[in-house]
């Protein structure tokens, strides 16, 4: 995610299209990742009906339980705010930013327009990963993750290489090192 | 560029005391800011609590003495674009009780806030036929999300509103003071006199009506450089001698 650190060197080291650049290319990445997580969850359901269950998504130790539908809204909310939150941004980007100057007003509006972002990205993320959680433990016939990253790239007309290696010009070193792995394994069109 | 943001070394008129308020409000707020971002992390919510209530007084005393005293006796005029600012600044004090309303109601409803605040937000979104449907399931939808994300999350969640709420509060107030001090402020000195402009300062500055009246001006004085808090004693002086 683009730092609101980076806006501070807007004049002096880098310019605020360089801040524009990276926003769209977080764009791009968050785009593949919505895509992918939404497969992967429909599959999830899938996979249960398979094994003739009930249709509940949840049932954790909680013994707290909701249904698809609920589930389906609340990711696909989850990911909408997250696209309006940043289409407000590139508003104030493209109508508050008048030749290449950022006066403290639009700083301020920018600040906070990547930190409600960054807060809404990661309520998605936690969300997913505490849905794929429970289903694990839940779901016996839970399916297998390299599915649908194997998906991801191949839906892409590179095969994935952008977004792969955009990850790991943005993840931590043991995160590089499985991105790396999955780069390896994957056969070569 | 905002004239509270800079360093203040003259009043040039009594309304002038304003840059200095703002100047005093604003490092509150940035102060408030630094607390809600350190609660994030486990920091410490009274102190966040404190900082916010002091915040909401000062600027809803602020904002009705100036709807009553400072814009309430003025005419209004056009700018180009169209606008009235003295329409616009009630509306911009409107804006930010309401803010401000809906930012202590997100400290009271303690921990669990963010799942309320989803819920609601996940209800709205929805098209008619689903929203009826989701508004009975509201608290299923709470319930899911904490079983998803788990307590422990639900309260780092929380935590992260709350910073985002006040960030989103400051922003507002700033906005609200760049525009203030641009399109109010040379209405005010063009038509009132410099009488009336102190009385005006008088009652931004000192409560009547409470028990402690010094409560705005000490905070104001509090926060202040030296150069700054001497401005604002000899405007004090100003306002003694008026009164007598």
């Amino acid at each position: 995610m683009v730092s609101t650190e980076s806006l501070n060197d807007v004049g002096r080291t880098k310019s605020i299209n360089s801040f524009e650049v990276e926003m769209r290319n977080w764009v791009t990445a968050f785009f593949l990742y919505g895509d992918s997580a939404s497969a992967h969850f429909e599959r999830c359901f899938v996979e249960h009906d398979e094994q003739n269950t009930t249709a509940e998504f949840i049932n954790g130790p909680s013994h707290s339980s909701f249904d698809y539908s609920v589930t389906k809204n609340l990711l696909d909310h989850s990911f909408s705010s997250t696209m309006n939150l940043t289409q407000k941004l590139f508003d104030v980007l493209q109508h508050g930013v008048q030749k290449s100057v950022l006066i403290p007003r639009v700083k301020n509006h920018l600040i906070l327009g990547t930190t409600k972002i960054r807060s809404r990205l990661l309520d998605h993320h936690e969300l997913i990963v505490g849905l794929t959680r429970h289903n694990q433990q839940n779901l016996t016939a839970y399916h297998q993750n390299h599915i649908c990253i194997t998906d991801l790239m191949d839906g892409e007309a590179d095969g994935g290489e952008w977004v792969i290696n955009w990850l790991k010009d943005n993840a931590t070193e043991t995160d590089q090192d499985m991105l790396n792995e999955i780069q390896i394994a994957k056969p070569r069109n | 560029m905002p004239q509270f943001t800079d360093e203040v070394t003259v009043l040039e008129s009594p309304i002038d005391v304003m840059y200095l308020m703002h100047k005093a409000f604003m490092i509150h707020s940035e102060r408030t800011e630094a607390l809600a971002d350190k609660a994030q992390s486990g920091g410490d919510i009274q102190a966040l609590t404190e900082a916010l209530d002091g915040w909401l007084a000062q600027l809803l005393y602020h904002a009705r003495i100036e709807d009553e005293f400072m814009t309430g006796p003025l005419k209004d005029t056009l700018l180009q674009d169209g606008r009235a600012p003295l329409k616009e600044n009630e509306k911009e004090h409107d804006e930010l009780r309401l803010q401000g309303g809906a930012l202590a109601d997100y400290v009271k409803q303690g921990d669990s806030a963010s799942l309320k605040s989803e819920a609601a937000s996940l209800a709205l979104a929805m098209e008619d036929k689903d929203h009826a449907e989701l508004m009975g399931k509201v608290e299923e939808v709470e319930k899911a999300i904490a079983a998803a994300i788990g307590e422990e999350q639900v309260l780092a969640r929380t935590r992260r509103h709350l910073y985002q709420s006040v960030m989103s509060f400051r922003v507002t107030e700033f906005d609200h003071f760049e525009n203030e001090e641009a399109f109010v402020l040379p209405l005010v000195k063009d038509q009132m006199s410099d009488a009336e402009e102190l009385e005006c300062v008088r009652k931004l500055l000192f409560d009547d009506e409470s028990s402690d009246p010094r409560w705005i001006i000490d905070f104001v004085a509090g926060e202040l450089e030296d150069n700054e808090r001497e401005l604002l004693t000899e405007l004090e002086k100003q306002i003694q001698n008026q009164s007598k």
